[in-house]
């Protein structure tokens, strides 16, 4: 059976508070989930108060200006800073998104910032993104032709035929939509998920690629991906305006069309 | 049995494919006859037995009875069954759910056709 009570030590208590006592007028409270494999323990809820002018204005922003000015103690991911590289996945106000492209503003009350559900915590805002990426390497996502390469220059395509490609390659694997998904937080461990069915679809749709039955045929059975129930949380969280959910109901429409 | 068994995770996937697609085909069928089955319903209220028995005994309610009846209780079974695959993982719990959901399915469609039969032939 599904488990639906919390694990030993899931319990989210409150935690330390960092006021703000310099006379800010431009205010903001940030609360962030901590916890430390180090200490163990139940994780908490750390209470931050940032001066808005002393920080840039997106969610990144702030959590840089803590760990290098409050708190050096907290732990997250960043790298590009600009939502090309999709490190800083996290869940921000209940939504899984990218902290360097969420701004502040766009969030009236407390900025809460848990690590991105259903994934097993490393640490505060790290989570093991060990099984996401082996789903990844499983639907392969390289392209397989029997074509021998051409003499000279690059495969080829029509220009109509790239644009299917198009809402697909953009795809940065930040796993926001994958680790918002019931389903996927259910059956993670046979169903792949939205961003990796995207990936898939994205090779089944490319016309260089040859391997396309093949690659249908690994998604047949009742799990890899018709545990998708269109409940369509993928596409509300992709921080890059993608739909998931779309790319999976081309793969379905193609699986039914070779059936019939 | 044999062939079953040594094709057995292929079966499984053709079947899948099947069943995604006679759930989409039996919940387009069920959106003209479900509307029919609430309209025609509301409007036997007000009638006497006598009248109801003639306007089930009429070929076209039969028809679309025999029509409503499979797609409707065909349709439940899947949806039933897609909710047992997400929810139990255990083998053998999920084969029970699975087969009592099917019987039980079974057993609504025959005594809805029953009940429609009985008040039709006036038993």
């Amino acid at each position: 059976m599904a488990q639906f009570t919390l694990p030993k030590n899931s319990k989210v208590k409150q935690g330390n508070s960092f006021p703000l006592n310099n006379g800010a007028t431009r205010k903001k409270t940030l609360q962030v989930y901590r916890w430390d494999p180090d200490t163990g323990g139940n994780p908490r809820m750390d209470s931050y108060e940032i001066d808005l002018d002393k920080c840039g204005p997106m969610v990144l922003d702030a959590l840089i200006h803590i760990k290098n000015d409050i708190d050096s103690t907290l732990t997250f991911r960043r790298s590009c800073r600009e939502g090309i590289c999709g490190s800083c996945a996290m869940n921000i106000d209940g939504v899984n998104t990218l902290a360097c492209t969420k701004a502040m503003g766009e969030i009236k009350k407390n900025v809460r910032i848990y690590p991105l559900p259903h994934k097993p915590v490393v640490k505060d805002l790290v989570p093991d993104m060990k099984q996401f990426y082996a789903q990844y390497a499983a639907i392969k996502p390289w392209m397989q032709t029997g074509a021998p390469a051409p003499k000279q220059g690059e495969r080829l395509q029509t220009k109509e035929n790239r644009e299917k490609l198009d809402g697909l390659y953009e795809c940065i694997l930040c796993a926001c939509c994958s680790t918002s998904c019931p389903s996927y937080w259910w059956n993670s461990d046979r169903y792949l998920g939205p961003a990796t069915l995207l990936q898939a679809y994205r090779w089944i749709i490319d016309s260089r690629d040859g391997n396309t039955d093949e690659r249908l045929a690994e998604l047949e059975d009742p799990f890899s991906m018709y545990r998708c129930h269109t409940i369509m949380n993928c596409t509300n969280a992709c921080p890059k305006g993608l739909n998931p959910a779309k790319a999976i109901a081309e793969i379905k429409k193609l699986l039914a069309a070779k059936m019939l | 049995m044999t062939r079953r068994l040594l094709s057995g995770k292929k079966e499984k996937a053709a079947e899948t494919v099947r069943r995604w697609w006679y759930q989409r085909l039996s919940a387009v069928a069920l959106l003209p006859l479900t509307l029919w089955f609430i309209y025609d319903m509301s409007t036997l209220a007000s009638l006497e037995y006598a009248a109801v028995r003639e306007w089930l005994a009429a070929p076209s309610t039969i028809i679309l009875f025999i029509l409503l009846i499979p797609a409707l209780f065909y349709h439940a079974q899947i949806g039933i069954e897609e909710v047992i695959e997400d929810y139990i993982a255990h083998e053998s719990q999920k084969t029970a759910a699975t087969t009592l959901t099917r019987f039980l399915a079974a057993v609504c469609a025959l005594a809805s056709i029953a009940a429609v039969m009985t008040v039709t032939m006036g038993m």
